[in-house]
């Protein structure tokens, strides 16, 4: 393993962007190759750790990182790497490369090239610090510094008109979130004296129930507008059919993670009884919004807000999944993570080959596209047909986990109501799959053809993982199933 | 058995449809892909057929390997292989007849995968040891026949049509998913072996209330993928758009077949006293009666090949539907789920020759219509036709005529038992399934001889010149193999019965039908032979009157008959099924909409009404709070500026004139005026007079001592030793005096 890898994983992609930003005269086209550069050497950083990781988890634990930042207070800035926290920064750090190999066509034509890439690399910065983050006021301020670059990728480089104002919405709500969360975390340093997530639950006895309870649905509110959980959804298909393409499938396919990785980390490890004591309410809200944001993105004809749509529905089936508080549960909520992560990535790159190449995000005026673009077509249907679970694709198995916790947490009624909502998903991808890829073409869409490599090959690399990690589910369990008995440990016990 | 063979010969499909895509890409191989996929398929029968042996001597492998995180397995036992054998049969002359029929097709790397894929997936299904590979199966045989059911995807119609299919089959497979999770959840395995032997799960499941919907939800899983009434509006969709030589390998089996497979678990629970189960047997048998009559009846009234087929087909898994949920109600299961397997077996020939018969007839008249199909010179077509419907209308001695009159007596002697047991619910149903089952057969035998009097019968319409297609070589000699085959089962089913007996003895440990005797004693000397013969006559009677010897003329009756016309009207739009699922996607679209414009749009509303209202309220705040904060902070520093000035002038400068007071400036000045004048007096008197004049006086006082000490100063020696002499003399003292001495 190299030496400092998460340090470097972490603060490499945010210096390149800086560095691009600042010599953007001397690399001209070569920027985007650089970014993507950047990202995935803190791939291969990340993907360095795993062996030691697997080798010696059993006997020593965690992997941890401390560098001494503010002595006086006993605060350090480090980096906690475990079964929970590897597999999901890899994950964000691959989608956000294939998201940055996807902008260098995508984007070329925009205008500051620079500044965009200097805020991607930032905003993955953000996110990928907050994944290994080993204290919680280190967690705070990457939440921060991944609010920023995203606010202004969406209000400077949106795709619409009203991206200042949807933008402003964005950051205003995410912020809010944010605070609430803050307030949270200060609490529980003013209890127990200590933001290390390590010993945070060994120190949390000294809490009085009332506060504890308190301070759970103050972290609960942080986290639930991230993820734009019913009812806190409303900044979310606005902020993601804004966004230019790439940025959508990173915020949906990755940031709203951060949220549910906070969740899985921080609530379920430091709160396990409060946790425990809510598990009727945290499945409730998963099953309402896996309905909601299905309905509404039946209602869709927009076809990137139909897809951020789905994204408040599938955030609702991991809600669900680590609101069942059971193993398999957890499981399957941390797999869905990732799995959604994959597939909705594919989902929104795919969505913006079609509009590159047609011009038009009206599902109603598209159709028939598959002999038209094959490899998009394929590829969409891939993504399609794994969100709605279909076996040996890769979400299959962790829908199927989540639904199994449901019911071995003894919540069967809402179990049956959300394994039956899954008729919604079903309803509305393939509805999408259907009016945009089969049928007539339209006569003014008689002369599209395929998308170019550039654009192609992010997709079939990420349909490709998507069936990987469907016909070898073991690859991402290996992490996952230690991930979730570490994390139920704290709530059987 | 073949090495490796329960892998490899599901296996080899799934690879050969990889395989496809390479071949397909390639321009140099891509006129291999016909052999290539009949390699594939031939391998595979061969391999399925290569278990029959094994199950023969009684053995019962389940082969398991570890798949972390799961466990995967196949197990050779007799239904699995049985099936796995059928599938391969049919699946290799489905392929033998494609090739003819699908030549010339665009797309054939596609069709090809798909079938192959199928193939494999059935066989994935029928060969699995636990229910999730089965689902696997499952899954992957519904996502094959959505793909090729819109093959044709450019057709708006046919592309719609696979949407419908996809999502009708997806309501059946949450049902069955939920299902299998709750047997998982409650036993922790999956196997169907380990289900078996393991009871505990039972229990549990029992008392937390939850067997019965579990049963159900599994019941309703098999219904959607076998047609069963309300789901069955996918099939005629699926059948008529999706290219016609495939339909031949349908897969509804795997309904009955799963409903098989997990029987004899389910009426262990029920012989150990889960008697909910009980329930969920009747629900089977009568949803089974229900479906087989309905199926039936709807088939009278089609006028699409498809349609009748489709419908046909729906009525049989009702017959097996009934039969396997008679074997649960019963005592001793062997009969009735002899009778069902045995149907599904034969009739996956029966119906799978039919449909080939149809695809082939409407491959030569390039037309689904049943009244332009009439007319057709086509020796074999009649021959397939024949076999198939008289098979299925149950004529003696078809197959038909063993497999109705088994299930029948089935029916009848589970009345007799429950007769003895004094269950009446189940003597009722005994004989309710009885009575019913010979009404349908009465249907079956209308629509079976309708659609052979459209085919061939006398003054049927003639087909329009030059539509006929000249036919391949290769789709009429697997037609025939296919006949053969379809016609030895036929006509040979009192013979196979014990065989199949023994086939499954493996699994039932019973021989219940041990020669040809047997099964002619239990079938035939029954009032279910002579009521079955009966049914035939009176349903095929008019049918033959009308359609095939066309003495009288089916619209005029309908006009004279207004609850006939009702009637026909209401079956032949499909009993407005279809009508009632896209009120269902319409409705819910619709309430999407209303959802989204109301509830969706006003919370976004009510967000923006929070930030309006946040951003007036700090307006307001602004203008009234902020604005008269700084107003009063103003004035306090204006009050206090002010204040000073009034105080400096007023009371630092001047005093208050009128009061008479003085100011502290002039009471400063005062003050320094007095001690002006005091330091002035002061300095007079202290200063000059005091310690000048004192220092000028000791001044001079010392200036006359040093003058007077001058004087000493002379120079003669005995005034300055004196002097020394009186300082020693002093010293001395001095010391002696601190040193104690004086």
């Amino acid at each position: 393993m190299i030496p400092h890898s998460p340090l470097f994983a972490t603060l490499v992609p945010g210096i390149t962007g800086i560095l691009i930003y600042a010599f953007k005269r001397w690399l001209k086209r070569g920027q985007g190759w650089v970014a993507t550069a950047a990202i995935l050497a803190s791939v291969l950083l990340i993907l360095n750790m795993a062996p030691q990781l697997i080798e010696t988890y059993q006997t020593e634990g965690p992997l941890l990182f401390t560098y001494s930042w503010i002595k006086p207070i006993q605060i350090n800035f480090g980096f906690l790497i475990d079964m929970v926290s590897l597999p999901i920064a890899l994950i964000a750090a691959f989608v956000s490369t294939i998201s940055c190999l996807y902008s260098i066509k995508y984007m070329g034509d925009m205008q500051g090239q620079a500044g965009y890439y200097a805020n991607l690399l930032l905003f993955v910065t953000g996110m990928i610090g907050v994944i290994l983050s080993e204290n919680l006021i280190q967690f705070y301020l990457f939440w921060e510094l991944m609010l920023i670059p995203s606010y202004f990728l969406i209000a400077f480089w949106g795709e619409s008109e009203k991206r200042l104002d949807i933008g402003f919405k964005y950051f205003i709500f995410t912020h809010a979130g944010a605070l609430s969360m803050l307030l949270g975390i200060l609490a529980l340093y003013s209890y127990t004296g200590t933001f290390t997530l390590i010993e945070l639950p060994l120190k949390v006895s000294v809490i009085p129930p009332a506060m504890m309870a308190a301070i759970f649905i103050s972290l609960l509110i942080g986290f639930l507008v991230k993820m734009a959980v019913f009812p806190f959804h409303t900044w979310l298909p606005d902020a993601h059919s804004v966004a230019p393409t790439p940025i959508s499938a990173m915020l949906s396919g990755v940031m709203l993670k951060c949220g549910a990785y906070g969740m899985a980390r921080i609530l379920l490890s430091t709160f396990g009884p409060v946790f425990l004591g809510g598990i009727d309410y945290l499945t409730i809200l998963g099953v309402v919004s896996i309905v909601y944001g299905g309905i509404m993105a039946l209602a869709q004809t927009d076809i990137k807000r139909l897809l951020a749509y789905s994204s408040i529905s599938q955030i609702g089936y991991i809600v669900f999944g680590l609101g069942t508080s059971s193993t398999l549960g957890i499981m399957g909520g941390l797999l869905h993570i990732v799995n959604h992560a994959i597939c909705k990535s594919l989902l929104f790159m795919c969505v913006g080959v079609i509009i590159h190449q047609t011009g038009t995000r009206d599902i109603r005026k598209l159709g028939g596209l598959i002999g038209k673009m094959p490899i998009t077509g394929i590829t969409c249907l891939i993504g399609v047909l794994s969100l709605v679970g279909i076996p040996f694709l890769n979400s299959f198995w962790s829908e199927w986990m989540i639904f199994a916790g449901g019911l071995s947490s003894g919540k069967i009624l809402i179990t049956v109501i959300g394994v039956a909502s899954t008729i919604i998903t079903a309803g509305y991808y393939m509805r999408f799959a259907w009016k945009v890829f089969f049928g007539s073409t339209p006569k003014n869409l008689s002369h599209v053809e395929e998308a170019p490599l550039s654009l192609r090959a992010p997709l079939v690399i990420l349909a490709a993982t998507s069936i990987v990690l469907g016909i070898l589910p073991g690859l991402m369990l290996t992490f996952i199933t230690p991930a979730a008995e570490y994390l139920f440990g704290f709530i059987g016990s | 058995m073949l090495p490796y063979a329960p892998w490899l010969c599901w296996l080899i499909p799934m690879i050969g449809s990889m395989l496809m895509l390479l071949f397909g890409t390639v321009q140099r191989t891509r006129r291999f892909r016909d052999h290539l996929a009949v390699a594939s398929i031939s391998l595979c029968t061969l391999f399925s057929l290569s278990m029959i042996p094994d199950v023969l001597a009684g053995n019962i492998i389940d082969w398991r390997i570890s798949w972390a995180p799961f466990e995967l397995g196949v197990l050779v036992d007799p239904l699995n292989v049985i099936m796995a054998c059928v599938v391969s049969v049919i699946g290799l002359f489905v392929t033998l007849f494609s090739v003819g029929y699908m030549r010339g097709e665009s797309s054939l790397t596609r069709f090809w995968f798909f079938i192959q894929l199928f193939i494999g997936g059935y066989i994935v299904l029928v060969m699995a040891d636990n229910l999730l590979l089965m689902f696997f199966g499952w899954e992957i045989v519904g996502i094959c026949c959505v793909a090729l059911t819109t093959f044709w995807h450019k057709d708006p119609n046919k592309a719609h049509q696979g949407l419908k299919v996809f999502m009708i089959l997806r309501v059946g497979d949450i049902l069955l998913l939920i299902s299998i999770l709750l047997i998982y959840v409650y036993s922790g395995t999956l196997n169907y072996i380990d289900l078996q032997q393991q009871t505990n799960w039972m229990l549990q499941l029992s008392r937390s209330g939850f067997m019965l919907i579990t049963t159900l939800l599994l019941f309703g899983g098999a219904v959607g993928k076998s047609a069963q009434f309300p789901l069955q509006g996918w099939l005629p969709n699926m059948l008529t758009a999706s290219p016609s030589s495939f339909s031949a390998l349908t897969e509804c089996l795997a309904g009955p077949f799963l409903m098989a497979r997990v029987l004899p678990i389910f009426h262990q629970a029920l012989t150990l006293g889960y008697s909910e189960l009980t329930l969920f047997f009747l629900t089977v048998t009568w949803m089974g009666v229900f479906s087989a009559l309905l199926g039936a009846l709807i088939a009278m009234t089609q006028r699409n090949i498809w349609h009748v087929l489709a419908y046909s087909i729906s009525s049989a898994i009702g017959y097996m539907m009934t039969s396997l949920g008679l074997a649960g109600l019963m005592n001793d299961l062997t009969s009735g789920y002899l009778a069902g397997t045995f149907l599904l077996v034969v009739d996956a020939f029966v119906s799978g020759l039919l449909f080939l018969t149809a695809a082939f007839i409407s491959y030569v008249v390039s037309s689904d219509d049943l009244s332009y199909m009439g007319g057709i010179k086509n020796k074999i077509a009649h021959r397939g036709m024949e076999v198939g419907v008289l098979a299925m209308i149950s004529l003696p001695p078809l197959s038909g005529f063993w497999c109705t009159n088994w299930i029948q007596t089935v029916a009848l002697d589970l009345a007799g038992e429950a007769s003895r047991n004094g269950q009446q619910i189940l003597q009722f149903s005994g004989y309710g399934v009885f009575v019913m089952l010979i009404i349908t057969g009465a249907f079956t035998a209308f629509y079976g001889i309708r659609m052979m009097g459209f085919i061939f019968g006398k003054g049927a319409q003639e087909p329009e010149e030059g539509k006929t297609k000249k036919i391949p070589s290769i789709m009429r000699i697997s037609f025939v193999a296919m006949l053969v085959v379809t016609m030895i089962i036929d006509f040979s089913v009192p013979l196979l019965i014990p065989f199949f007996n023994r086939f499954f003895f493996p699994l039932l440990h019973q021989m219940f039908l041990k020669d040809v005797f047997d099964v002619l004693i239990y079938i035939l000397p029954s009032i279910s032979t002579i009521l079955t013969l009966l049914a035939l006559a009176i349903g095929g009677y008019p049918a033959y009157r009308i359609y095939v010897a066309r003495k009288s003329d089916p619209t005029k009756l309908i006009e004279r008959h207004r609850l006939l016309g009702k009637a026909h009207t209401f079956l032949r739009n499909q009993c407005y099924i279809n009508t009632l699922y896209y009120k269902i996607a319409y409705g819910t679209i619709r309430f999407s909409k209303i959802m989204y414009r109301y509830l969706d749009m006003s919370l976004d509303v009510l967000y923006h009404k929070i930030v309006y209202g946040t951003i007036r309220f700090s307006k307001i705040m602004y203008r009234y709070l902020d604005m008269s904060l700084d107003v009063l902070y103003h004035k306090i520093v204006y009050g206090t500026i002010r204040f000073s000035k009034a105080s400096y002038r007023y009371v630092e400068m001047e005093g208050i004139s009128i009061m008479g007071v003085k100011g502290v400036n002039e009471i400063f000045q005062d003050l320094s005026d007095l001690g002006l004048s005091f330091s002035r007096w002061a300095y007079a008197r202290i200063e000059l007079r005091g310690f000048d004049s004192f220092n000028y006086n000791f001044a001079a006082y010392l200036v006359n001592l040093s003058k007077k000490f001058r004087k000493t100063h002379t120079g003669i020696l005995s005034y300055n030793m004196s002097a020394v002499l009186l300082g020693i003399v002093l010293l001395a003292i001095l010391l002696l005096h601190f040193g104690g001495l004086l």
